[in-house]
């Protein structure tokens, strides 16, 4: 039902420490070879999450209100 | 009508349904030609996981003496068609292309199916897709993937990839596919087809392996507008086994087509396209030449802006992920080797998204949809590209791990609106691409109006597949 998302933006160094921790955490019995790409893909999800917050933020602040609590049927 | 083919596997839907009302042609003659056009080819479009031959056969036989007797059920009477491996079939394993059987409901048909067979249409087999619908065209998957009659060293789009294969390649009249992010659209979009994903909630989901719950949607798979209407009209109707079903009055969806387009405001995102400078020059051109052709026929083109684009894959990601791990979690955590790898390690990132997020993505989900309400409310329907390039080669696919760009298409299933992906032109290289038309919720009409009136006015339909002489 979905295609792929868009293929990640090449990353430059190492893979970032907090993710893989907490993707080993959150999995302590996942191979190792799991491990790294679901640290990169929550990466990738927390830069392009980092900004929808900041924008739904700016949303909230424009138009204070109840009105769309989310849950409500298309 | 145009000139017929004298192959009946070439035939379009209408096409044959016009023969069969008429007898002459048979469901079964029609139903064999398809069949060994299927069997022919499928060992390199690997387009179909399971053929029901002997099931279709006997349909073929049913429908030909209901017919002959005057019992003809309407325009889908004895025409065969193509369901993707995750509609539930009595009789018939459901896949989900995947080693791991879904959770399915013993001797139930999805509601889709049910529906077509109570329009005496056939169901020749079930297709390829990716894992779930999520998974990617990765060597460690249960099947081999479909492959794209166009160029068989491409995809022909994800995830509805084998139901566009079949149609494309003349191994299927019509098919069914899903879509929560594209998965309609785009294989439609590469593979030269008619692709419709239709307003959340007028057709039901019930009895098909879900990916994502609020995202997801069925719609048909068609070489034609026309064929897709008339699909859609058997398809569309109220379920109450499907919490999104919305009750609408049934209506002929095709009714608009060959109705004049001029005055129709059609809004075109230019500020957005001209920011995207990865777009593939020839899918820019063909997209161009799309409008301009709709304006010579009367259209108005506006220039409109879409709102909430940028944040699209996040809110997607958070939505799409939490909600197909929430579905998997249960086997992810008892059997994971039985996922392949790319899956089941995009399913883990599900896992951890938090709620927060995945609330925050509700809103900003509504937000989306506001904001192509407010679009929608200056214009009658916004058009865009349906994929930013051409359908890559397997090797690419594997190497982006996607099976074709969103970014045009997940749009719209935030908002929940109807889309549809026509065939646009061909690139140098011979590959098809897809002009996108998105209308205002339950307006599919207006779209099926657009694209028939884009389709007349073209010559794309003419083309086929270059396939192997014998085939």
């Amino acid at each position: 039902m979905a295609p792929s998302p868009s293929p990640p933006q090449r990353r430059t160094t190492e893979r970032p420490t907090r993710w893989l921790e907490r993707a080993r955490t959150a999995y302590p019995d996942a191979a190792e070879t799991d491990l790294g790409p679901v640290a990169d893909g929550l990466a990738d999800f927390e830069t392009q999450m980092q900004r929808a917050r900041a924008v739904l933020a700016r949303a909230i602040e424009r138009q204070p209100t109840d009105a769309w609590i989310p849950g409500a049927p298309l | 009508m145009s000139q017929l083919p004298t192959e009946p596997s070439a035939l379009s839907l209408t096409q044959a349904a016009a023969l069969i009302r008429t007898r002459a042609l048979s469901p079964v003659e029609l139903v064999d030609a398809v069949l060994g056009r299927a069997k022919r080819l499928n060992e390199a479009t690997h387009s179909y996981l399971t053929l029901c031959e002997e099931a279709a056969r006997a349909a073929a036989r049913r429908a030909e003496v209901e017919i002959q007797a005057g019992r003809y059920r309407g325009p889908l009477h004895g025409l065969p068609y193509a369901a993707k491996d995750i509609f539930w079939t009595a009789g018939v394993p459901t896949t989900a292309h995947s080693r791991l059987a879904p959770r399915v409901a013993p001797g139930e048909n999805a509601a889709a199916i049910d529906r077509l067979e109570a329009a005496g249409a056939i169901l020749l087999g079930k297709t390829a897709l990716y894992e779930y619908a999520l998974g990617t065209p990765d060597l460690d998957t249960a099947y081999p993937p479909a492959l794209n009659p166009w160029d068989l060293a491409r995809t022909p789009g994800g995830s509805s990839s084998g139901s566009a294969s079949a149609v494309s390649s003349g191994a299927a009249l019509a098919a069914l596919g899903s879509d929560t992010g594209g998965s309609i659209r785009i294989p439609a979009s590469f593979s030269g087809l008619v692709g419709m994903k239709p307003t959340t909630g007028l057709v039901s989901r019930y009895g098909v392996v879900p990916l994502s719950g609020s995202l997801d949607t069925v719609g048909p798979l068609t070489r034609t507008v026309a064929d897709n209407a008339l699909l859609l009209d058997a398809l569309a109707g109220q379920d109450p086994r499907d919490p999104a079903s919305q009750p609408r009055a049934s209506i002929e969806h095709g009714h608009s087509i060959g109705q004049s387009v001029e005055g129709l405001r059609l809004g075109v995102p230019e500020a957005e396209l001209a920011a995207q400078p990865d777009l593939d020059p020839a899918v820019r051109a063909l997209f161009h030449a799309a409008c301009a052709t709709l304006g010579r026929l009367g259209a108005r083109l506006v220039p409109v802006r879409l709102p909430w684009s940028a944040e699209a894959e996040a809110v997607t990601t958070a939505i799409m992920l939490s909600e197909a791990y929430a579905y998997h979690a249960p086997t992810l955590q008892r059997s994971p080797q039985l996922y392949a790898a790319r899956f089941r390690q995009r399913l883990l990132v599900g896992g951890l998204i938090t709620a927060s997020d995945y609330l925050q993505a509700l809103q900003l989900r509504h937000l989306t949809r506001v904001g192509h309400l407010e679009v929608l409310g200056e214009v009658d329907a916004i058009l865009t590209p349906t994929t930013p390039w051409p359908a890559p080669t397997m090797p690419e696919t594997r190497e982006q791990k996607s099976t074709g760009n969103p970014r045009f298409t997940r749009l719209f299933n935030l908002s929940g609106l109807p889309a549809l992906s026509v065939p646009c032109g061909f690139t140098d290289a011979g590959l098809p691409t897809g002009l996108q038309i998105t209308t205002r919720p339950f307006a599919e009409d207006v779209a099926y109006q657009l694209g028939a009136a884009y389709e007349a006015a073209t010559a794309w339909l003419l083309r086929r597949p270059p396939l192997p002489a014998g085939s």
